[in-house]
């Protein structure tokens, strides 16, 4: 166990100066961070699974904040130098989406005065804001709705949409189904899928230079930073995937997409922000995409004591399948 | 036959002083120029190639003239050892061990100083102009430094023997 955390700590805090490298390495609790986060001339925060804390400047962890230690606009500019690999300019396209993506995966927000070109974000200077979001595989995430997603005999893998509120586990879970679903499933039978995944956000994957830093599977191809409507399309037309993967949906040029996945034959496992499959009928692409009547399985997430809980799976008609909504 | 000896060799110490001193004016705009080349790849890896900084110096190193090629080697060294070293803070200590040995003056190395603050904190366009604004700053040292050598390696070539001459004159 401390082994693993050692590892975790040395993971993270390669990032840091040795200044704040310090203060970190007092923390004792690395398993359950799930963020860490520092702003110009406020303490030192970090965030884990069912609470937050601040860091003093002897590392240990405080409620109050005036007892924090005081993040400087020094420690902030050397934390993006060092985590970076003083190349900032080698991440012009991830700064204009606010965030880069670090080695191992993990991704480090930024928030600055945004420089605008014809009306678009060029780049971000003066950045004062900085969030590291520790990734993390959760090995077993999707154990539970494995079974419900593939169906039939021989096994085939149904349309399925993956549906919780922001930090929900949506992307844990849907990464844990492709690599099984990818790697194949022995106890129940399914010899695995060749799968397209379009991670537009770096998120499922964690790609750092192109190559995928979280497991997603031995049969699946990763398109990183792709546009999802232009990203499903090139899967198509390139890989012949059976099954195609993406996270968070919801733009119309999405919907287009998902169609022509539909009328290829191919398999769509997706996510989407929503509480409830209610919500989700209100919104026009989603109203769209019901009307359609394709998607065959609907699993709902809810945050307890920690993200990627399965709350629900219904069938397409909304009857509930295996686990009881709570 | 000793005073001849002896005088030969103040003749030859004088004289081989006189030359190191002048060769040191003629290598610098010679390490100058190494310089100005090896900065011109790594804007080249910057605005072309966008290699991170780390994997852009090791190249420079690689392909760099010799003359410079340890302080690439010496930064990219740190900057990739993941020690908690800012690209300034690398390429200052790198710039600290290596060049010492060389020919090359502080206010050389005030160039190569006043660009770390600049690296790897922009945009590709941005490093670009760090590096043009390093390179301009460069040449101009570089005409200063022939111009020295010009004047001068012969100068001290002729001094040195000179000195020893006139040592010799007054010892013998």
């Amino acid at each position: 166990m401390r082994v693993k955390q050692d590892y975790q700590e040395q993971e993270l805090v390669r990032f840091f100066p040795q200044t704040l490298r310090g203060i970190l390495q007092h923390i004792t609790e690395w398993e359950e961070v799930e963020e860490v986060r520092l702003k110009t001339g406020k303490p030192l925060m970090v965030r884990f699974a069912r609470k937050d804390a601040f860091v003093s400047q002897d590392g240990v962890l405080v409620g109050r904040p005036e007892e924090g230690y005081v993040v400087s606009p020094e420690d902030v500019n050397r934390v993006v130098n060092i985590a970076s690999g003083a190349s900032l300019y080698a991440f012009e396209e991830e700064i204009r989406s606010g965030y880069i993506t670090l080695p191992g995966g993990h991704r480090l927000g930024l928030a600055g005065q945004v420089v605008l070109e014809r009306g678009r974000i060029k780049t971000q200077k003066h950045i004062s804001g900085l969030n590291f979001r520790l990734a993390r595989e959760v090995r077993g995430a999707a154990d539970e709705i494995v079974p419900l997603v593939l169906a039939g005999s021989p096994p085939r893998v149904c349309h399925t949409l993956i549906i919780s509120p922001p930090r929900g586990g949506k992307t844990t879970v849907l990464r844990d189904l492709v690599r099984q679903l990818s790697d194949g499933v022995p106890r129940l039978g399914f010899p695995g899928a060749t799968i397209g995944l379009v991670d537009e956000r770096s998120e499922i994957a964690a790609c750092y230079k192109g190559v995928p830093q979280l497991p997603v599977g031995a049969r699946t191809d990763v398109l990183d930073s792709c546009p999802k409507a232009e990203g499903i399309r090139l899967m198509l037309r390139a890989f012949g995937p059976e099954v195609v993967a993406t996270d968070e949906i919801g733009r119309a040029e999405d919907a287009r997409a998902v169609e022509d996945a539909l009328n290829a034959g191919v398999k769509v496992v997706a996510t989407a922000h929503a509480g409830t499959v209610d919500e989700l009928r209100k919104r026009p692409f989603f109203r769209y995409l019901f009307a359609l009547g394709v998607i065959e399985r609907f699993v709902l997430l809810e945050r307890r004591e920690k993200p990627g809980r399965v709350a629900a799976v219904t069938d397409g008609t909304g009857r509930p399948l295996g686990v009881k909504a709570c | 036959m000793l005073k001849t000896v002896g005088a030969a060799a103040v003749l030859f110490a004088g004289g081989a002083t006189g030359a190191e001193i002048g060769r040191l004016y003629s290598r610098r705009p010679r390490e100058i120029k190494a310089l100005m080349g090896a900065l011109l790849l790594l804007q080249t890896q910057i605005s072309y190639v966008a290699a991170p900084l780390g994997e852009a110096l090791s190249v420079v190193a690689l392909r760099a003239d010799p003359k410079v090629e340890a302080f690439f080697s010496h930064a990219a060294g740190y900057l990739n050892a993941s020690c908690g070293l800012t690209a300034a803070e690398a390429w200052d200590k790198a710039v600290a061990e290596v060049f010492p040995d060389s020919s090359l003056r502080e206010e050389d190395l005030d160039v190569l100083r006043d660009l770390s603050a600049a690296l790897g904190n922009s945009d590709r366009e941005d490093q670009a102009l760090h590096i043009s604004l390093a390179l301009e700053r460069l040449k101009a040292l570089a005409v200063a430094a022939e111009e020295d050598a010009r004047r001068f390696v012969r100068l001290y070539r002729f001094l040195g023997f000179g000195a020893g001459l006139c040592l010799i004159v007054l010892l013998f």
